[in-house]
């Protein structure tokens, strides 16, 4: 997905030059360590200083004039609009291809327009070879500051090298403590692809072998490795301040409780059930370093339970299957199970199964489950541009094999991406829901249909690319009777460290609303641009794969025209 | 929301059918494994790290997933592929080097070392290149063939799949060695040890290295907000004290842009680095260093940096990573200080630096930073430890 693979460039680097570009010289910048900048000349004759209006035929020598002339001449103040709709220096790029290309027709300029119109990959790629304004504009907000930062003063540095002499430092603070701590999680999460605008979805960025990523981007390494994952899902604060919400405000259910936390990495829920009242908080956790983590920060926060302290925390290093076997515990004496065990697409990686041998060991019979339901969505995204034209031409060079089989991937592999309503070309559809305090632990391999609808303003057809998934928790009134409350990973709401899961068809779908529709009869392949479906119907079938924690999605779409002929494509299967 | 049922029988189905079926499967490393299943597991490496094999890197036996296991995830390879090629700072510096000074490259033997994508390759068969083996340990070597093949470089380019410590050269000696090996902190992921090995073997008395010299930089900054945000977090999470976590967290540095108005002092060469003559244990140093405040401010951690320059140019070509310079993937690396040091113009802060490999997993480095303040209003002395992975 070209969005998503665009996105992964977090900072501004866009720009595949063609091979014959103005010569773009680096070494101007900074310090160069031994040799003298004397012999180094500046490019002054270099057409990069030689913008063109985005309007007439006017050129000038600074982009600053240019814009100035844009926007007192043809009354487009470039920059007032990147400030009013917060452009970025991506959409800005876009920005100025679009009015180029407008122009070049002789077509409006509508920047209020806020379908964004120029927000299409197409723009990404120069309308003009050689457009030197695209590489420049945003230059005039960074202060180039062309001053050396050092000419590498040698002689000091040998001085000062003598007058140091022996650097006796004092160790002062040599943390006894250090232990290493394994970072696998940050860098290991890196394989299922995450972009993200916003901070949340950084998590997955870390974990981009590349980006990106970052970004990745951000960070392809990991920079936050160990504690990152946590910071991150912390951090997140639609999902803890929905479990913080659930703990805290429903004092009916956990005052004087026996609570359980199923998974507790850093304890923060079981910290919150103990500041709740619970009367017991029992976290498990089966990781050996975070269930030291975890112990650490209780007795930090004076919650600890053992023989020297008397809280009401225990931690117990544990599969939640052998706990008997940790501390001591009655079968079916707990009074809360809490546990935040959703994976990407709600069951990846799903210690769902441990939450519910929890459940039908542990719990009172009537005992609260938290979240107690948990329900999947789907919707059709669109303008799920492939990444297809940058692969095309990489220095001059054609490396489509990459783009071509990137595509290939999306079709084979789900990627995990921050979707926004206004990508998606259906309204959503319940694909299924889980009743938590009731189902059985072989429910979580299911087949469900769900019909995606073109969303019914829409006035001509759009080619739906995919599917979007995603999930909401429920904290229902069935337990939380003070305070129900809900978790959401949707789109419509504010992105979370879940972000969505994409799943791209293998050819997109035309899709367009009944209204649309109606008048002449179509003739061409249902799903078509000349014979767009009404509706699509889907078969999802997700199911424990054979690796441990991995999940298989099969995935079905039937087009169905408004006179209800069907059009079916091969089923695809996804493993996450 | 609606949930209709799929009526399958009625009306006429028109069946899509497309060549073949694609069922294979790629498996995804497990995200959250470390907090649920495993036991203690020591330190992955990340993808990008080994980029070639699993058995490459070297792992704790008690982490079972990373071992025979580990799938490579296809998908975000490109995406680092897609990074580095649109970092224009890296990839068109290394094509000015190529293009304007053809005389290094015509007619010439040339070795790429760690190919990815063979934009290198590509670059220096454009440029008249007798001979160029790009040699890439990871699946990007099949998609290198391929693209090598688009282009019309069959002849002119060989693809070796392999690591550079284990094929063998059709030709006893090359010319030129060419490779773009820079990590994070310059030495992070440590490739250059591959690039000297390849030097060692095969390159010819008076052959050339591109690039042939690389240089870390020491400089400090306020940081105060984003210290905030990363580190002090931990002391007050939703009202809880998770402090313990802060230590550690601040081991790891930072690897982010730097803004280059939060810089305070002026910046320090710690080491430079000779390619073409160094030996791989002048990747491991201790320097000393100095750094001179120019405004009074306060610091709360140091920014390494690296340039790299290609001395055998006709023009000098090269550039730097710094936060005064155009932003490149490799952002900076951010160390941040246990202390908040309180600085006036004209102070400075002297220490060293030692960098090493990390014995237990060659690819990651171990840093050792002391530093001194005998300020007017701060005098500090601390070591810390810092370990990037």
């Amino acid at each position: 997905m070209a969005a998503a693979a665009t996105k992964m460039v977090k900072n501004e680097l866009l720009s595949h030059s063609d091979d014959d570009d103005t010569e773009e010289n680096f070494s101007e910048d900074g310090d160069w360590g031994d040799w003298e900048e004397a012999g180094v000349e500046e490019d002054g004759d270099v057409s990069e200083s030689d913008f063109l209006c985005l309007f007439c035929d006017a050129h000038y020598v600074s982009c600053a004039l240019l814009f100035e002339h844009c926007r007192v001449s043809h009354g487009f103040d470039f920059h007032g609009v990147r400030k009013e709709l917060k452009l970025d220096f991506y959409s800005s790029f876009k920005l100025i291809n679009y009015v180029r290309s407008q122009v070049a027709e002789n077509k409006a300029v509508d920047v209020k327009d806020v379908n964004f119109p120029w927000d299409d990959e197409k723009y990404l790629k120069p309308f003009w070879q050689e457009d030197s304004l695209l590489y420049s504009f945003a230059d005039d907000e960074e202060e180039e500051d062309k001053e050396d930062e050092e000419g590498l003063d040698r002689e000091g540095l040998i001085e000062d090298l003598q007058k140091l002499g022996d650097l006796s430092i004092d160790d002062v603070s040599i943390n006894k403590d250090v232990t290493l701590i394994s970072n696998k999680q940050s860098c290991v999460d890196g394989l299922v692809v995450v972009n993200g605008k916003d901070e949340e979805a950084r998590v997955c960025d870390g974990r981009l072998a590349g980006r990106n990523i970052r970004k990745v981007n951000e960070n392809y390494f990991g920079s936050y490795s160990s504690f990152g994952i946590h910071k991150d899902m912390i951090s997140d604060k639609v999902r803890t301040e929905a479990y913080r919400d659930a703990l805290l405000k429903n004092p009916s259910l956990l005052a004087g409780s026996v609570v359980m936390d199923v998974g507790c990495g850093t304890g923060i829920l079981s910290l919150f059930a103990a500041q709740a009242g619970a009367s017991r908080v029992v976290a498990v956790e089966a990781s050996e370093k975070m269930a030291k983590v975890a112990t650490k920060i209780a007795k930090d926060n004076k919650v600890f339970n053992d023989n020297e302290h008397n809280g009401v925390l225990e931690v117990a290093h544990s599969m939640v299957e052998e706990l008997e076997n940790s501390i001591q515990i009655q079968p079916h004496s707990v009074d809360v199970l809490v546990s935040e065990w959703m994976g990407y697409c709600l069951l990846y990686e799903s210690m769902l199964s441990s939450v519910l041998y929890a459940r039908d060991r542990w719990l009172k019979p009537g005992g609260a489950i938290l979240p107690d339901t948990a329900t999947m969505f789907v919707a059709g995204f669109g303008k799920g541009a492939t990444s297809l034209p940058f692969w095309e031409d990489v220095y001059g060079f054609d490396m489509s094999s990459i783009g071509k089989e990137i595509l290939e991937d999306t079709t084979r592999i789900p990627v995990v991406d921050v979707i926004e309503g206004r990508d998606l070309v259906t309204g959503p559809a319940l694909l299924k829901a889980f009743d938590l305090a009731t189902m059985k632990p072989d429910e979580v391999d299911f087949t469900e249909t769900a019909t995606l609808e073109p969303i019914e303003s829409e006035t001509e057809a759009k080619l739906c690319h995919g599917v979007v998934l995603w999930f909401d928790t429920g904290f229902t009134d069935r337990f939380c009777k003070e305070n129900p409350t809900l978790l959401s990973t949707s789109p419509y709401t504010p992105p979370t460290h879940w972000a969505q899961t994409v799943l791209t068809f293998q050819e997109p779908i035309s899709l367009a609303p009944d209204t649309v529709l109606a008048g002449a009869d179509r003739s061409g392949a249902i799903g078509t641009e000349e014979s767009p479906a009404s509706s699509i119907h889907l078969r999802v079938s997700v199911a424990r794969a054979s690796e441990h924690r991995s999940i298989d999605v099969s995935l079905e779409a039937t087009g169905v025209s408004s006179k209800g002929q069907k059009r079916r494509w091969p089923v695809q299967i996804f493993n996450l | 929301m609606t949930k209709k049922n799929n009526n399958s029988n009625e009306e006429e189905e028109e069946f899509v059918s497309f060549g073949h079926n694609l069922n294979t499967k790629i498996r995804f490393e497990d995200a959250d494994e470390d907090e649920t299943a495993q036991g203690s597991a020591e330190a992955a490496t990340a993808q990008d790290e080994s980029m070639c094999d699993a058995a490459d890197s070297t792992t704790d036996a008690a982490d079972d997933t990373t071992s025979a296991d580990y799938y490579f995830d296809s998908y975000s390879h490109f995406g680092i592929h897609e990074e580095m090629l649109k970092d224009v700072v890296r990839t068109k510096t290394y094509q000015n080097v190529i293009y304007q000074n053809k005389f290094l490259i015509k007619d010439k033997v040339v070795l790429d070392v760690g190919a990815g994508t063979g934009i290198l390759s590509l670059f220096c068969a454009k440029a008249g290149a007798k001979h160029v083996y790009a040699v890439e340990c990871s699946q990007m070597a099949d998609m290198a063939k391929e693209i090598v093949k688009a282009n019309g470089f069959s002849d002119v380019i060989t693809v070796l799949k392999g690591k550079i410590e284990e094929i063998e050269l059709p030709t006893p000696k090359v010319d030129v060695i060419i490779s773009e090996w820079m990590g994070y902190f310059l030495l992070f992921e440590n490739m250059l040890d591959s690039v000297l090995y390849a030097r060692n073997k095969w390159l010819v008395d008076g052959g050339i290295v591109l690039p042939e010299k690389a240089s870390l930089f020491l400089t400090a900054i306020e940081d105060s907000e984003y210290k905030e945000d990363k580190i002090e977090f931990w002391n007050s999470v939703y009202g809880f004290d998770m402090s313990c976590i802060k230590k550690k967290a601040m081991m790891e540095p930072l690897v982010d842009t730097v803004d280059q108005k939060q810089i305070v002092t002026d910046s320090r060469l710690l080491k430079t680095m000779d390619i073409s003559k160094m030996s791989s244990g002048d990747a491991s140093f201790t320097a000393p260093f100095k750094l001179v405040a120019q405004r009074n401010d306060y610091i709360h951690a140091l920014v390494a940096y690296f340039d790299v320059s290609f001395t055998m140019c006709h023009k000098l070509l090269g550039f730097s990573t710094g936060p005064k310079s155009r932003a490149t993937h490799w952002k900076q690396t951010v160390m941040y200080l246990e202390d908040v040091l309180t600085i006036c113009e004209g102070e400075t802060i002297t220490g060293s630096m030692s960098v090493s490999y990390n014995k237990k997993n060659p690819r990651d480095v171990d840093i050792k930073l002391s530093y001194s303040l005998d300020g007017q209003h701060s005098k500090i002395s601390r070591t810390q430890h810092y370990k990037m992975r």
